[in-house]
């Protein structure tokens, strides 16, 4: 990707809300360049969450996704006297994270052990989708949901680690096609094709539950 | 049957369901309270001595021509330092029993140099090449023959060893042309004096001119220093014959040397 078609990816993808947010954290960050190393648990406070949520997402497994999300805090705060802020903390963060996570997975290719967080039933948005997914009631909902996302959790490892990647970042995420770019160092296009394609396996992979 | 279910599940629904996939409150305290643990250790913890090799390594690229420029001063100032107040070098010192000559001349005498044994040496190899190395001084007898011997001490200056080095060569580059001294004296044309086999270097027979003006000023100062002086053979000469330095430079331009020869012009 040219320098010029990477501006102007940043200048489409900097919304209002983002540039505020990027903004706010530059102010942190530079606390926590002149010495303020209490800032940085601003910083922790509010991406926690979502790191955790990426990694988890990448290594199905909770403890693993405990260990490298303090492992990409720390990372982040060793070197955070060489970010510059040429791109926002949230994607260097990000970055970060998602680059110990690949080098994880690359090294315990051959076991994976899935370790599961519960579906949080009492949110609306959750209700209303396991109702969407599930054609039960009662008791044996559960059971179904429990088993849905052990499926789901088994095709999503069934996936390249690049595509299981763009599928977490875009599907569950909510990221951008250009912040992925961005994250994962390759083109929109990219992007793009590997989404794609990954979803086409997970389809293919579902399709007997999808039918039931 | 769920009465609440209009479509079939698709993939997006599915993976969104993904995001209701939260730890709880604990796992949050746990998680902090590992993580400060964590961030301590890692702003106390001592990194191994071989991680500062990169840093380093970048270091040394981003700023090579000061380190250059700073090593350079620094080398130049030892070797300075080392030359002025005539010091050895660990680096030239000579091994075993190398020696060099401290001429004792009698005052009366025209200092002249001879090497009795040894080969010659450039002043790089001193320490391989030159292992032992005796001067003999004598009044009569210019290039052969000269009875006391003396050897230079140890802890000489790295410019007398190099002078001495200097005069075995000249002593073999003499000896070469005395052989072909009847050969010279059929015309003033340039003859080529071969001095294969007499001598193994002939980048040997030179002497730097910093060496030559050492030699020059040390003759000059050589009677009033007495019995112990270092001089070079054609400094010697000069002296003895009080030629003036035109000449000097005059018949040292006669001489040329090649890969395995050395010419002489008349």
């Amino acid at each position: 990707m040219t320098d010029a078609s990477k501006a102007l990816g940043k200048t489409i993808s900097a919304s209002p809300e983002r540039r505020l947010e990027a903004d706010s954290d530059s102010e942190v960050v530079r606390k926590v360049q002149g010495g303020d190393v209490a800032a940085f648990d601003q910083l922790i406070l509010k991406y926690r969450q979502r790191v955790y949520g990426i990694v988890y997402n990448l290594t199905s497994n909770r403890e693993d996704a405990s260990d490298l999300t303090q492992e990409a805090f720390i990372k982040s705060f060793q070197s955070i006297h060489r970010f510059q802020g040429q791109s926002s903390f949230f994607t260097w963060l990000y970055r970060i994270a998602v680059n110990s996570t690949l080098s994880h997975l690359r090294k315990s290719r051959l076991r994976t052990f899935f370790s599961l967080e519960k579906i949080n039933e009492d949110d609306p948005v959750s209700r209303e989708l396991i109702a969407a997914v599930t054609d039960t009631n009662g008791a044996e909902r559960g059971a179904h949901v429990r088993e849905l996302q052990e499926r789901l959790n088994e095709a999503l490892q069934k996936l390249s680690i690049r595509h299981r990647t763009v599928v977490t970042l875009f599907e569950i995420d909510g990221l951008s096609h250009q912040q992925i770019a961005e994250i994962m160092d390759c083109s929109v296009g990219t992007v793009r094709s590997r989404l794609h394609y990954a979803k086409q396996l997970l389809q293919a992979e579902l399709q007997p539950y999808f039918n039931r | 049957m769920n009465p609440d279910r209009k479509d079939p599940p698709t993939l997006e629904n599915l993976l969104r369901l993904k995001r209701a996939e939260v730890p709880t409150a604990e796992f949050w305290t746990r998680f902090e309270t590992e993580l400060r643990q964590r961030q301590l250790a890692a702003i106390v913890e001592k990194k191994p001595w071989w991680c500062a090799f990169p840093k380093a390594y970048v270091f040394t690229l981003r700023h090579n021509r000061q380190i250059g420029s700073v090593a350079a001063l620094v080398v130049a100032s030892f070797f300075g330092y080392h030359e002025f107040h005539g010091g050895a070098l660990p680096g030239l010192r000579v091994s075993g029993q190398a020696a060099f000559a401290s001429v004792s001349a009698r005052q009366d005498a025209v200092p002249e140099v001879a090497v009795v044994s040894g080969k010659p040496a450039f002043a790089t190899d001193i320490s391989r090449s030159a292992s032992v190395v005796s001067v003999s001084v004598a009044s009569n007898s210019p290039r052969t023959g000269f009875e006391k011997a003396a050897s230079v001490p140890e802890d000489a200056m790295p410019s007398a060893r190099l002078i001495a080095a200097n005069f075995e060569a000249a002593h073999l580059n003499g000896q070469g042309s005395a052989g072909n001294a009847g050969g010279f004296q059929s015309g003033f044309e340039t003859q080529t004096a071969s001095l294969v086999g007499q001598i193994d270097e002939p980048l040997a027979a030179m002497t730097t001119p910093a060496a030559e003006h050492r030699s020059r000023l040390m003759a000059g100062a050589g009677p009033a220093m007495g019995a112990t002086s270092i001089v070079s053979e054609r400094v010697s000469e000069r002296v003895a014959s009080h030629i003036s330095d035109d000449r000097l430079y005059e018949q040292l331009s006669r001489y040329g040397v090649g890969a395995t020869e050395v010419s002489i012009r008349f």
